[in-house]
């Protein structure tokens, strides 16, 4: 399909609330996606994402703040003018229309011969690979299908912006990665600017060009996905992005290249953050590493700076990876992995286990939540 | 505050959704509640030409409540209303239990003769009963025969009973489509934790069916308290409130419009007050839920197998008898009030006001019925779609209908369209308006509730795919909203047929309904001449509810 001109559109947003009674459901969000950018609203469920995603295509109308296609504020305009690819979350296909009808319906109203409109739909089709579908009814359409239908339909009107709203939250979980690819092919081949909003972390990494966390209404961090894991600004967005251990504890110790953590069970953690100036003696801290990031040891021999004892409560075997949920003392727990060998000694609970945690691994949150340092 | 409202105002509200909502209200306000506001603003005006000696504006308020002659009135109508919703509640929640629970034959009779007596048209109960066990019933002279004298059949009891067959299928319908929302675990869970089938019953579903229970009873009382029909052929000098409001507006010597309004707004504070307290106690005790599995059927023991059969077999033929009887003499030779035991068409062929009034009925139905359908889904729509003020008090306004009484709305637009500057008293027009808004709140709420089911999301992909709202609601809702539409209107088609308390009210010979025309031959004794007629309604709004079922598939739940 060809790409419109109009596909390369910048959306920004300037301060923007949206209130229901009793609630900042979008709390003074300010984003700006670039043209052709594959972007990605990710947080847990009811912080917003939905009652964003739907004031851009105008059936919400925000409080405060802007939306602008480029230079346009689009905000008096109403929303069957807005000219947004909308894809719903349970897909909204047109019951009594079939699969082609469905695909054709934006077209109605848009200008443009029979044979054009016939051609773009036959392409559109075949863009999503639905052309052998194209005459049955939405009823006779499996879960991926009738995505697939709600995807067409949305492309085919060549919309300034798509918006997609978890577009595969309702799929199995083998075919939501299958049809993560084909979206993410699909969009580049338009270059058509894309909104998606997803509650799962692994989706929006896989897919976008950048990210935008949020969490009760408000955008905590935006950052490409790697930005967005190794460096999450907020304690959060990294308990949201990935697993972690997050240990709070006291500054024993701040220097220009490290700050040394007391934590539980005696135990100390040094950082590779340049504290001084930063964070004072005695201030109380949260210190947190990836799972993967710690080495899983049967014994502390040789270990000892930067490692966590403990006593194993619970094994977690996933196959291709163990978890152990370890007792570090004090009521402390830390979860641990590693990628389960075909010859491990079976570890069991009650045994003793260290963890050794490289300096560069562990993130600073303060008390707030804010990140002090990695 | 006021600029930011005005702000939103402003985008929201000058779309096509937006006309239509100020329409409605319009509509609502000129249909309903600008004639009850004239109808309580005539009850506190001395009418013109009528001599008064008291210009108090409580003057007929004051009188009613004095004089035994009125007051009496709603004594009794509040008596043989309250028996027969007692009653209806004792004959149709078991009927509907039973039928619905427990193994019996021809479950599809026994629903369907039920829905026959629901859509049957009123007071034809009445009449058939004094065919039966009147002065010169079938039955009283058979009885007679052997030497048995039946009691009188006359006066309040036979009130009590034709209102009480004619209707306990409000309670049986409610109930019944109550039952399904009870999930079978429930009962299970109860006989687990040690109920027995009857504890279960008690303990556990019949509070569960108390909103279905207390909807049906209130559809009964209000129903039965504003019916003046059968009262006036089966009461034989037992005065009822309604059949008073009829006297004193259709009266030889020209009708006390005041008076009758007064009546007829002591009326309307009983039925709504009624409405009210209903509301008010379902709200209690409702518990919004589905079944998963819906209760199942089991076998009685033998004894109770038997007489359970009996009880609904002989409630639902008692029911039917009425109808049967109508049906059958029409097809007898007859003289006066006597009904000789001869077959004959001549009834058919000297009907001579059947032809205009089956015409009129047909005429003035189909044109309301299209208007409900139409304005009915354009409102449905305003009402579940719409989120703003106007809406909530459209969909307030669309409730009012239910609790307002044929009669009272007879009064109430005969007094504010009747005269000038509409004009309309006599006119065809009048009665399609009568017709119109007493149906209407039926397809609102229809239309709104197969809305809320259908969900937004369609429309607003509609409207994000760059179709305006109008063509949305007629390219994406209207389609699915149509086999809907369809069974509502043979509904409405048929429940209009048979309407009779605001017809009477406001029509004339020119435009006499079929209803009427069965009335006025019982009332001058011509008791063949009104089972031809009957007969022929009965036929009217037979077809369409047999096309409902045939063709659409529905069962009696559709008519709650
Ligand atoms: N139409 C509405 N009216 C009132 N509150 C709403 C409405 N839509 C959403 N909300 C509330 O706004 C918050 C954000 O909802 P939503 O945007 O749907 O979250 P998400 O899509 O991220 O799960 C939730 O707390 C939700 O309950
Ligand atoms: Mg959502």
């Amino acid at each position: 399909m060809s790409v419109s001109p109009e596909s390369t559109t910048r959306l920004r947003i300037e301060n923007l609330v949206v209130q229901f009674p009793g609630l900042r459901a979008v709390d003074d969000v300010s984003l700006d996606v670039q043209p052709g950018e594959f972007f990605s609203l990710l947080g847990p469920s009811g912080c917003g994402k939905t009652t964003l995603l739907r004031t851009i295509a105008g059936f919400y109308r925000q409080d405060h703040g802007s939306i602008f296609f480029n230079e346009q504020a689009i905000d008096h305009i109403p929303a069957h003018k807005r000219d947004t690819g909308m894809v719903f979350q349970h897909y909204a296909i047109f019951p009594h229309l079939s699969v082609r009808q469905n695909v054709a319906y934006g077209l109605r109203t848009r200008p443009g011969t029979k044979p054009e409109k016939a051609e773009r739909v036959r392409e559109a089709l075949e863009l999503v690979d639905l052309e052998e579908l194209a005459e049955r009814k939405p009823r006779q359409l499996s879960g991926g299908q009738q995505q697939r239908v709600a995807v067409a339909r949305a492309i085919v009107i060549q919309p300034r912006v798509l918006l997609m709203d978890e577009p595969l939250a309702n799929l199995d979980a083998k075919l939501r990665v299958r049809l993560r690819t084909d979206l993410r092919r699909l969009q580049q081949r338009l270059g058509t600017t894309t909104i998606y909003v997803t509650h799962d972390q692994e989706e929006a990494l896989s897919l976008s060009d950048r990210i935008a966390v949020m969490f009760d209404g408000r955008v905590h961090q935006v950052g490409a996905p790697e930005e967005i894991y190794s460096t999450p600004t907020h304690r959060k967005v990294a308990e949201f992005v990935g697993e972690g251990n997050y240990l709070p504890g006291s500054v024993r110790e701040a220097s220009s290249s490290h700050v040394a953590v007391h934590v539980a069970g005696g135990h100390t953690l040094r950082a590779a953050v340049p504290g001084s100036g930063l964070v004072a003696t005695g201030a109380e801290l949260v210190a947190s590493f990836r799972l993967h990031h710690a080495e899983v040891l049967r014994s502390a021999n040789g270990a000892t700076d930067n490692t966590l004892s403990g006593t194993v409560l619970h094994r977690i075997y996933l196959g291709d990876i163990v978890r152990y949920l370890i007792d570090i003392g004090d009521g402390q727990t830390v979860m641990a992995e590693h990628y389960a060998g075909r010859n491990d000694v079976r570890v069991r609970h009650g045994d003793t286990l260290t963890l050794r945690v490289p300096q560069d691994a562990i993130s600073l949150f303060g008390t707030d939540g804010a990140l002090i340092g990695r | 505050m006021l600029t930011a409202w005005f702000a939103r105002f402003r985008w929201r509200h000058f779309g096509f959704w937006n006309l239509i909502t100020l329409a409605s209200a319009l509509l609502f306000f000129m249909l309903l509640v600008l004639p009850l506001i004239r109808l309580v603003i005539a009850s506190f005006s001395p009418a013109r030409g009528v001599p008064t000696t008291d210009f108090s504006v409580w003057a007929t308020y004051a009188e009613f409540f004095t004089f035994r002659y009125y007051y009496g009135t709603l004594l009794n109508s509040l008596f043989v209303s309250s028996l027969a919703t007692v009653f209806a509640v004792l004959i149709g929640f078991p009927l509907a239990y039973l039928i619905t629970r427990v193994e019996l034959p021809g479950k599809l009779f026994l629903r369907a003769a039920v829905v026959l007596t629901f859509v049957s048209p009123p007071f034809i109960g009445a009449y058939a009963w004094i065919l039966l066990l009147g002065r010169n019933g079938l039955f009283t002279r058979t009885l007679e025969t052997v030497g048995i004298s039946l009691p009188s059949v006359y006066g309040w009891q036979g009130i009590v009973l034709v209102f009480t067959l004619q209707a306990f299928p409000f309670v049986f319908l409610l109930v019944s489509s109550g039952l399904r929302s009870i999930d079978q675990s429930l009962e299970d869970a109860a006989i687990n934790l040690g109920q027995t089938r009857l504890g279960a019953l008690r303990t556990v579903i019949l509070p569960l069916m108390i909103p279905s229970i207390s909807t049906g009873a209130l559809l009964v009382f209000v129903t039965t308290f504003s019916d003046f029909g059968t009262p006036m052929i089966i009461g034989e000098g037992f005065r009822v409130l309604a059949a008073l409001i009829y006297s004193e507006f259709i009266n030889e010597f020209g009708g006390n419009p005041r008076v009758a309004s007064t009546l007829s707004v002591i009326l309307l504070t009983v039925t709504v007050g009624a409405l009210l307290i209903q509301r008010a106690y379902a709200k209690r005790a409702s518990f919004g839920q589905d079944a998963m599995k819906p209760l199942g059927v089991y076998r009685l023991a033998r004894g109770g197998g038997i007489l359970a059969g009996v009880f609904v077999f002989g409630g639902v033929l008692l029911a039917l008898l009425p109808t049967l009887t109508i049906v059958v003499s029409s097809f007898l030779e007859a003289r006066g009030p006597i009904l000789l035991p001869r077959f004959s068409l001549e009834g058919y062929r000297l009907a001579r006001r059947l032809p205009l009034a089956l015409q009129n009925t047909m005429i003035l139905v189909t044109i309301a019925t299209l208007l409900c359908v139409f304005v009915g889904s354009l409102i449905g729509y305003v009402v579940s779609r719409q989120r703003n003020r106007l809406a909530a008090a459209i969909d307030t306004m669309s409730m009012i209908p239910f609790a307002v009484a044929g009669v009272v709305l007879g009064v109430s637009l005969s007094i504010t369209f009747g005269g000038a500057p509409f004009f309309l008293a006599g006119t065809g027009t009048i009665l399609v308006l009568s017709y119109f808004i007493r149906r209407l709140p039926y397809t609102v709420r229809s239309v709104s509730g197969m809305l809320q089911q259908l969900g937004e999301q369609q429309e607003e992909a509609s409207v994000n795919l760059g179709v305006p709202p109008a063509l949305t609601f007629l390219w994406v809702t209207v389609p699915q909203l149509t086999p809907a539409l369809m069974s509502g209107a043979l509904l409405t088609w048929a429940t209009t047929a048979r309407e009779f308390n605001s017809t009477v009210m406001l029509y004339v010979a020119q435009t006499r309904t079929l209803p009427v025309e069965v009335f006025t031959q019982v009332l001058q004794g011509n008791f063949g001449a009104a089972s031809v007629v009957g007969t022929v309604l009965i036929m009217t709004t037979v077809v369409p509810i047999v096309v409902l079922f045939k063709v659409f598939g529905k069962d009696e739940e559709f008519l709650t």
